[in-house]
């Protein structure tokens, strides 16, 4: 066992991203101190109402919802910022959002970007910024900036031979972000 | 054995902390909205009548006769007609009712006179049209096709020479 015991202290080194332990805290260190080292330097992901954009709802700023209220080809839509563009066979409902990415350790400048849809929708088709999306995890940004806010337009087109029967749009985007 | 040992540890240990190099964050957007059903009326220039001079395929268009009289030449495209007290002049209009998003298979067209004409009688389609109430053109009109519904007017023999002639048409589409 004690041959093991500098084989810890390495593998802790690591995890915590070269951080300086005494040697008492390496006496207590275990996965579950790992672990919180790692989360402490987490990058995450907020979404932001863009000023041009319509309102986010929710509280989570990881976890919100984009309402694009009632949208009609010939009517337009009725939530400030969401605009109507109407073309042969459909209409395109788009606004803005803006994500923030933020590193906690600071190891990164840039991160990859992949969108993809949580459930298959054969009705409508969700373009992020002109990529169209899908189940599978598409690249939005391959070297999108970490810390500011940048701001992404979504489109959604609605066919018109959609009915009353298949009306309500709800699908949600899941991002994925991996620091470069 | 103890090197075995050693040895699996690390590894495990250097793939946790690839691991942990390799961090990603998730986020999730929900996009919701409510599609509505919609129709849109437009007018056309009918190619058997006069040109609308103004507002072809909007919904708000302008139908010109320009001089009419009993006897003496009408414009191209105005059909005439006349009777022992009155005459009628008439031009071809079409419009046009387009859907979207909606199950509807025909709709109601309604029209009514804006103003209030004592003196000529406005037709629509064949149906006379006054200010006082919404008259019935058709109830079964078919979507995203020009119908040609004619526009007259019958003038009598007593209207003044000069006299200019102007009312608004106000249609109403309905989906059934």
């Amino acid at each position: 066992m004690r041959a093991i015991l500098p084989v810890l202290l390495v593998g802790s080194s690591l995890l915590t991203d070269g951080q300086a332990q005494s040697k008492g805290s390496v006496k207590r260190t275990s996965t579950a101190v790992s672990m919180r080292s790692e989360t402490q330097g987490a990058i995450s992901v907020s979404f932001i109402s863009a000023p041009d954009g319509a309102a986010l709802s929710g509280g989570n700023p990881g976890q919100r919802t984009l309402n694009l209220g009632n949208v009609s080809k010939t009517s337009g839509a009725q939530v400030a910022n969401v605009k109507i563009q109407a073309f042969t066979g459909f209409f395109a409902v788009s606004t803005k959002f803006g994500l923030s990415i933020q590193n906690g350790s600071q190891n990164s400048t840039t991160a990859t970007v992949l969108a993809a849809l949580a459930a298959p929708d054969t009705a409508f088709t969700y373009r992020l910024d002109g990529i169209t999306l899908a189940i599978t995890p598409q690249l939005l940004q391959g070297q999108a900036r970490i810390g500011p806010t940048l701001i992404h337009t979504l489109e959604i087109d609605v066919p018109t031979s959609l009915t009353e029967k298949n009306s309500q749009l709800q699908n949600a985007i899941i991002f994925q972000v991996i620091p470069n | 054995m103890k090197k075995v040992m050693l040895l699996t540890i690390f590894a495990a240990l250097m793939m946790i902390s690839s691991a942990a190099v390799a961090q990603t964050a998730t986020g999730t957007l929900t996009v919701t909205a409510t599609v509505n059903g919609s129709i849109q009326l437009v007018f056309n220039s009918d190619a058997a009548g006069v040109a609308l001079s103004s507002g072809a395929g909007t919904n708000n268009a302008t139908l010109a006769f320009g001089n009419v009289s009993a006897f003496g030449a009408v414009a191209a495209g105005v059909v005439r007609t006349t009777a022992a007290n009155s005459f009628t002049v008439s031009s071809a209009v079409d419009v046009l009712v387009s859907k979207t998003n909606s199950a509807s298979a025909n709709y109601t067209l309604k029209a009514q006179l804006g103003s209030a004409d004592a003196t000529n009688t406005w037709q629509v389609g064949g149906v006379t049209v006054t200010n006082a109430a919404q008259a019935t053109l058709t109830a079964t009109g078919t979507y995203a096709s020009n119908s040609n519904f004619p526009v007259a007017i019958t003038i009598p023999f007593t209207t003044a020479s000069g006299t200019n002639i102007s009312n608004t048409i106000n249609y109403t589409a309905t989906a059934n």
